[in-house]
């Protein structure tokens, strides 16, 4: 756990209550692909709005880090009025990120929603490496949706939404079940338990990002304890990778 | 003032460098953080509540944030006392800062069991008593602190539950009953209801209210208890953030504090109010902590 201090560059409208906030911070240099950042969202010295929120970092440059977020509540509220030039109080980059499995030449990446985050910088990071990435993300409708200049041009990017206003009108599983034979190595987040039917015997190694939780991010406050073949583990520091395999 | 004096002595045998612990609960077993917190810097570590056997994390919502504090139903969620001494308290004798080992049960045996073996172990300092899971069973709650002193050669520390009706009488049970020093206040049981679901957030549908919310009550019964009862040491907990809520307790006749729910959100929290204390001192012109216990009695 690393406190450190980030200034925000931008805080840009991505759609209907969605933001991409733009950090500097040299905490960015070490962030990998699953790794987050635990931000309080209340002015310094705040009683309210007490708990940290996770954000995924979804690419980072040099000393910049990106995170997306969807307004829901006083927290991401207070972060939507964040200005060029704000500090950020923040703890990070936490957790274990995605591994690369050696040998792997195929990638599908299936996420869904604000989780689909860390799939993006994992695509920067199988692109700069020269691998053959596959993205398919699942969305509410095509204001939610992460734009296409997002994602690594060298990834292949499909989208579907529940509306059908944008890609495929339906769940992100249809798209994902037409890229698995292709793929040797699956690196899922969000949507886990939809996708159950389709990964379940594939035989293919399955990494799975456990996000949504809420809570202190450090390990201590047991919020985001998760039950596998290992036992309790929790999603914040011993995640929130892991492998498909040990999850229950 | 060169630099003011901040160390305290909380019972016999028990001397801390200056007045700010950390935890309970909030801080984890204290291991968790030593790479993000000095914490030979703090006055004392408190531990996560152990109980004699491993307890595991409850299914459902076991944290909520509520309007300026948090709802905690963990259920008292640890690796329990065996796995506690094998693991942690190694670490713990390594320190120089005094750790206080939080202790729950279910039954009177267990209070005293738990008590005994964190009584002999290594690197432990005192046992405080998290007495909330034997809550509304005042008779059964005295039995439990009799048989842990009786078991315990360690300073005893009792939680003072945050819904107790009359607290100087329980306060005055408690030191009857055996204990050296007493903190208040334990967590208030709350409840938050999903109103679409129509039933409790949380798996176990109470749970304890913590953080700056429950302040002002904190730290009126402390006063009360104060008054009444001015030579049993007192620690003051519940929603401390900086300097001035610790002072806030101390003058209320707190000799030391406890940051829990501010660890969680920032484990350096504790750093923080030594830092905001020392800075009042300075600038206040005290020369020692302990002539601002129960200034404003």
């Amino acid at each position: 756990v690393r406190p450190i201090a980030a200034s925000v560059l931008a805080n840009e409208p991505l759609g209907a209550d969605v933001y991409l906030l733009k950090l500097h911070t040299p905490a960015a240099r070490d962030c990998q692909p699953g790794q987050f950042l635990h931000l309080r969202c209340a002015p310094t010295g705040g009683r309210d709005s007490l708990l940290r929120r996770a954000f995924w970092a979804l690419r980072v440059d040099g000393d910049d880090l990106w995170l997306r977020y969807h307004v829901v509540g006083p927290g991401t509220s207070f972060m939507s009025r964040l200005r060029g030039g704000d500090t950020v109080d923040a703890l990070g980059p936490l957790g274990r990120p995605f591994a690369l499995p050696a040998g792997a030449r195929h990638l599908l990446l299936v996420g869904r929603a604000a989780d689909v985050a860390p799939l993006v910088m994992l695509a920067d990071l199988a692109a700069a490496r020269e691998l053959e990435v596959a993205l398919v993300a699942g969305f509410d409708s095509r204001e939610r949706a992460l734009p296409a200049e997002l994602i690594a041009p060298a990834a292949e990017y499909r989208v579907a939404t529940d509306d059908g206003s944008l890609g495929h009108h339906g769940p992100v599983s249809t798209l994902a079940a037409e890229l698995l034979p292709w793929a040797d190595a699956v690196f899922v987040s969000g949507a886990a338990e939809s996708l159950r039917p389709l990964l379940v015997g594939s035989g293919k190694p399955i990494q799975v990002a456990l996000g949504g939780w809420n809570g202190c991010g450090t390990g201590v406050c047991l919020e985001c304890v998760v039950h596998t073949s290992h036992g309790s583990r929790r999603a914040c520091r011993d995640g929130p990778v892991f492998a498909w395999s040990v999850l229950r | 003032v060169e630099r003011a004096e901040i160390a305290v002595e909380l019972a016999p045998g028990l001397s801390l460098r200056n007045p700010v612990m950390a935890g309970p609960n909030a801080f984890g077993y204290g291991v968790e953080h030593t790479r993000a917190v000095d914490v030979e810097r703090l006055g004392a570590v408190v531990t996560r509540a152990i109980t004699l056997q491993p307890r595991r994390v409850a299914a459902g919502a076991r944290l909520l944030e509520t309007p300026a504090g948090l709802l905690w139903g963990d259920g008292w969620a640890n690796v329990g006392i065996d796995a506690c001494l094998r693991d942690f308290a190694p670490i713990w004798r390594r320190w120089p800062t005094p750790v206080v080992a939080a202790a729950a049960g279910f039954s009177v045996d267990e209070y005293a069991r738990v008590a005994e073996a964190l009584s002999s172990a290594p690197g432990v300092a005192a046992v405080q008593l998290d007495v909330r899971p034997l809550r509304a069973q005042t008779g059964t709650t005295l039995e439990a602190i009799s048989a842990a002193r009786a078991r315990c050669d360690l300073p005893l520390i009792v939680d003072l539950p945050g819904d107790a009706m009359d607290v100087v009488v329980l306060a005055s049970a408690f030191v009857a009953a055996g204990a050296d020093a007493l903190c208040l206040v334990n967590a208030l049981p709350g409840i938050v209801i999903d109103v679409r679901a129509r039933r409790p957030r949380l798996g176990d549908a109470i749970g304890g209210l913590s953080g700056p919310a429950i302040r002002p009550v904190a730290v009126r019964m402390l006063y009360e208890v104060a008054r009444a009862l001015p030579a049993v040491p007192l620690i003051g907990a519940g929603g401390i953030i900086d300097g001035d809520d610790a002072l806030q307790y101390i003058m209320a006749g707190a000799r030391a504090v406890q940051v829990g729910s501010a660890s969680l959100v920032d484990p350096r929290a504790p750093i923080d109010v030594i830092a905001g204390l020392e800075e009042f001192l300075q600038r206040e012109g005290v020369a020692d902590v302990n002539e601002l216990v129960g200034a404003a009695l």
